[in-house]
């Protein structure tokens, strides 16, 4: 060794040399002068113990890697036994200084912080010189980064006289009391070994509060407990809080060992108090959260704990996120499953979709499955909790009905379908491998949160629906049922409409109880083979049926009071139309059947006055009384006419958007959605009013209806009776045609054999006439002048009762909210010749009264309302 | 006496293997001649921590002028 090997300046400035050597552009004498102002300005600092230090480098080693510290130790141990270092210390704490860390590992971060009780006085004497530039130390210092400073704080040294005093004065007391206050914070009641000073009470009552809430939370995940009402979820939280109570009985059982190794140095209550802060914090959070969850299952429970996630404090944000991945385990399993496979394992009734047993499978579209509103998580929308089932539907309904489908065994199908689930299937393994609770957070968002759940979500969804659709389209022809259904029931195919009314006109004249199905179904045939229906695919004739529904109420019916057409989808449709459906087609076709068969009735009432009408030469009295009744008849014609117009007309747009929607390929829903609202505007536009419980509420579900629906039924429950009586009287006037043709007929004939007779006399050359002769013909032809009189009069009064008829439906189609059937109002009445007749009608029709009778229906509504209250 | 001080020096030898390695497990960055410098400096009585601020301050200084010197050349 030369000389200036030996003193410490030639050393630092070999040193400078060293360091300086590879960078050019710093001098080495700087460098020296710089090394030199440091040495004598900063003061002497002791050192920290061999053991902390050790323990240092340790932790910080391990948080690279766990073979590193192993070295480290092996190597520290041989350097121990070496004993020719004078200050290993020394050289081990000045190589942890220089050590840079890496890049920020966040591999493990703990829960809760480790105890260090001894005083680390050198760190906490450099952090009290330089707290003011607290930064730049923790960036230039390897040892203070600031993911240590969070993790494991340094507890600070009770430097102040204040505590050396406090602590020389009770030291022994202390040390059990802290010993006690340890035991307390694992719920362990000690016995009180000795009278305590009040603040020492108080902070010992701080430390042993960790003790209640360990205790609370202890009954919370305790197996035996009768409080928490059992379930997947709940048991995915109680693991939950299990790991976090393990992670501070670690935390506790350090704090432990510390207390009882060094009894003397530095184990005071204050910095076991300091230290419980952060544990204290935690355990109260868990408490809340728990408490929160009491008596909830399932969405309910993820929903509650979902709330404390937007906690604005971060470590809340972060446990509340942790315990929520953990319990929205079963969760996912359950999702994953049911969209997945359509299956649903549910012992506990936790999740969202429920399966109702009593259902039959053949509603399983509609009924079978139902979402539970109060079990949809927060983090789920309404609108994904739909997607949801409709995608698990259609995946059941794949297999169940469309089961012998040769598509299904298509390998690209099924696992196109799960393509788009990825992302919650990538969230789920991941879970899976991770297992603990700890690693979750570097993971990434857990799946609840992730943005992929709900693309993933929409996409199956479409993806779903899309082969459902497919496959309803091309093997069940859903979409020729539905025209058929329009075509047929809705008397849209109109030449064979008109074909079956002239083929069953006398058939249904007869009394109900003489009809037959067998005879009608055979019309039903031949008028099928005779028109255009004949062109229909086989699946849709063979569905047309002819059915009969006589009434209970043992009313004498006519075959025109219970014919009704018949489209019976069966399989897999069926389970898309409900029974409500049904009857809501044959309502509506009971209605337009019956128009149709007035509007029919008339026409044959004008073929034979136009043939009367020619016989009539010589009937000059008949003349006045035919002209108006053909005037009468053309009216109630139009009238009819209008009607069926507007039920159809109505609706078209409906349709039009059901048809397109089909051909973009909407999801399955959708269109049924659709469908119901097309034969909603059908039944409105023929004033029909449906009253199934089922349709109702169905209607309430889709919102489709908003909340004046129940009066808009009760309005157009009252257009059906006004409607109604308008048709009887159109009918009447069918049989009082027939009546005076009859009576007109008859006369005609004794005339012309009277005329015959005289024609004949005078061939014999007799008198042509008798006087008796004479007389029965004046008194025949008084008795026909009565008739037609009479007839004349009756006239009057079915004229008088239809416009009566007629005024009031027009009213009360003018003030209807509806407002297509306000315009209908006025297409009844375009010419205003109802209006002219009545002076009833003149209001309606202005903006002024509208606005008055909407206020007096709100006024009406509102007391409505009230008497429902006071109910 | 010469044995005894061989194995001194053989003592001496180890050790400082043992705190080179461990100089680079913590990723110093100090050459094995620094290292040799420094715990000498160490065994003479001066502050790790100021002798550690010391080495970072130098390192420091050559960083920034080295940078000077760039943006120097790019103008």
């Amino acid at each position: 060794m030369d000389n200036s090997n030996s003193n410490v300046p030639g050393l630092l400035n070999k040193l400078c040399e060293r360091l300086t050597s590879k960078q050019e552009s710093v001098k080495s004498a700087e460098a020296y002068e710089l090394a030199l102002s440091y040495m004598t300005s900063i003061n002497e600092r002791p050192l920290a113990e061999e053991k902390i230090l050790c323990q240092k480098i340790h932790s910080h080693l391990s948080n690279i890697s766990s073979k590193d510290a192993d070295k480290f130790n092996e190597c520290f141990s041989k350097l121990k036994n070496a004993f020719v270092l004078n200050q290993p210390v020394a050289v081990l704490s000045l190589l942890l200084a220089l050590s840079e860390s890496p890049q920020a590992s966040n591999s493990t971060q703990q829960l809760f912080p480790l105890p260090n009780l001894n005083v680390d006085s050198s760190a906490v004497g450099f952090t009290g010189t330089a707290s003011s530039s607290k930064s730049t130390v923790g960036t230039s210092w390897g040892l203070n980064t600031p993911k240590q400073q969070a993790s494991s704080q340094s507890l600070p040294s009770n430097h102040s006289n204040m505590a050396i005093m406090t602590e020389s004065c009770n030291h022994v007391n202390e040390n059990a009391c802290v010993r006690d206050a340890v035991l307390a914070a694992t719920g362990v009641k000690p016995k009180p070994s000795c009278t305590l000073s009040r603040p020492v009470q108080i902070l010992y009552s701080r430390i042993a509060h960790l003790g209640f809430l360990h205790d609370k939370l202890k009954e919370f995940i305790d197996p035996t407990s009768v409080f928490t009402p059992r379930g997947l979820m709940v048991e995915g939280l109680v693991a939950a809080v299990r790991d976090e109570l393990t992670e501070y009985y670690r935390s506790v059982a350090l704090l432990q060992s510390q207390v009882c190794e060094n009894d003397c140095s530095g184990g005071t209550l204050r910095r076991v108090c300091v230290w419980a802060q952060d544990p204290l914090h935690r355990l109260t959070w868990l408490a809340t959260i728990v408490h929160s969850v009491q008596d909830k299952r399932g969405g309910a429970l993820a929903s509650c704990v979902h709330r404390f996630v937007h906690h604005g404090d971060e470590r809340i944000a972060a446990l509340a996120r942790r315990l929520l991945t953990a319990l929205t385990y079963p969760l996912l399993l359950m999702l994953t499953r049911w969209l997945l496979h359509g299956e649903i394992d549910d012992p506990y009734g936790e999740f969202l979709i429920e399966k109702r047993n009593k259902v039959s499978i053949d509603r399983m579209w509609h009924d079978k499955y139902r979402v539970r509103d109060w079990m949809i998580p927060s983090f789920m929308s309404r609108e994904q909790a739909a997607q949801i089932l409709a995608t698990g539907k259609s995946v059941v309904f794949m297999r169940k009905a469309c089961a012998n489908l040769p598509e299904q065994g298509e390998p690209g199908s099924e696992s196109d379908h799960a393509l788009h689930l990825q992302t919650l299937l990538a969230a789920h393994t991941r879970n899976g491998a991770s297992g603990g609770g700890m690693e979750e957070e570097s993971t990434g968002p857990a799946w609840w949160e992730a943005e992929g759940l709900r693309e993933g979500l929409e996409m199956a969804h479409a993806v779903a629906s899309q082969r459902l659709l497919a496959a309803l389209t091309t093997h069940h022809h859903l979409l020729d049922h539905l025209a058929a259904h329009r075509r047929y029931l809705l008397l849209a195919q109109g030449d064979f409409v008109h074909h079956l009314m002239t083929l069953l006109q006398d058939e249904l004249s007869k009394p109900a109880t003489s009809l037959y199905v067998h005879n009608l179904t055979c019309t039903l045939e031949a008028a099928v083979r005779a028109t255009n229906a004949q062109y229909e695919p086989p699946h849709v004739l063979a569905r047309l049926h002819v059915n009969l529904y006589p009434n209970c109420d043992g009313r004498e019916d006519s075959g025109w009071d219970v014919f009704a057409l018949q489209y019976r989808v069966d399989g897999p449709l069926g389970t898309l139309f409900p029974a409500t459906c049904a009857a809501q087609y044959r309502s509506l076709f009971t209605q337009l059947w019956r128009v149709k068969r007035i509007e029919y009735a008339l026409h044959d009432a004008w073929r034979d006055h136009t043939i009367l009408q020619k016989r009539l030469k010589g009937m000059p009295e008949v003349w006045s009384l035919m002209r108006r009744v053909s005037c009468l008849r053309a009216e109630a014609l139009r009238l009819c006419g209008a009607l069926q117009d507007a039920s159809c007309e109505g609706a078209e747009p409906a349709w039009a958007d059901l048809l397109a929607a089909a051909a973009e390929g909407h999801h399955l829903d959708k269109l049924l959605q659709l469908h119901h609202n097309a034969l909603d505007r059908h039944s409105i536009h023929a004033m029909i009013h449906h009253t199934t419980q089922g349709r109702a509420r169905s209607i309430l579900a889709n919102n489709l209806v908003p909340p004046l629906g129940t009066n808009l039924c009760v309005e157009i429950n009252e257009l059906q009776s006004y409607l109604g009586n308008v048709l009887n009287e159109t009918l009447a006037l069918r049989s009082f045609e027939t009546t005076l043709h009859t009576g007109i007929n008859a006369e005609l004939e004794r005339r012309e054999r009277y005329e015959a007779l005289k024609i004949e006399r005078a061939a014999r050359h007799e008198y042509a006439i008798t006087a008796a002769d004479e007389v029965q013909d004046k008194e025949r032809r008084k008795i026909f002048n009565q008739f037609l009189a009479s007839r004349k009069a009756d006239l009057n009064v079915w004229a008088r009762t239809y416009r009566g008829h007629v005024t009031t439906l027009i009213l009360k189609l003018a003030l209807h909210t509806e407002v297509s059937l306000q315009t209908l109002a006025f297409r009844l009445d375009y010419s205003d010749f109802y209006k002219r007749g009545d002076a009833k009608l003149h209001e309606p029709l202005t903006y002024q009264h509208k606005r008055l009778s909407e206020m007096g229906l709100h006024l009406a509504k509102t007391k409505l309302l009230d008497h429902m209250k006071k109910k | 006496m010469t044995s005894e001080k061989n194995a001194q020096i053989g003592q001496a030898r180890e050790a400082f293997q043992l705190l080179y390695q461990i100089s680079q497990l913590l990723n110093t960055g100090l050459d094995a001649e620094t290292l040799r410098i420094c715990i000498q400096l160490c065994e003479l009585g001066v502050n790790p921590d100021t002798l550690a601020l010391v080495i970072k301050e130098i390192r420091k200084m050559g960083d920034t002028s080295a940078q000077n010197k760039q943006t120097n050349l790019q103008l």
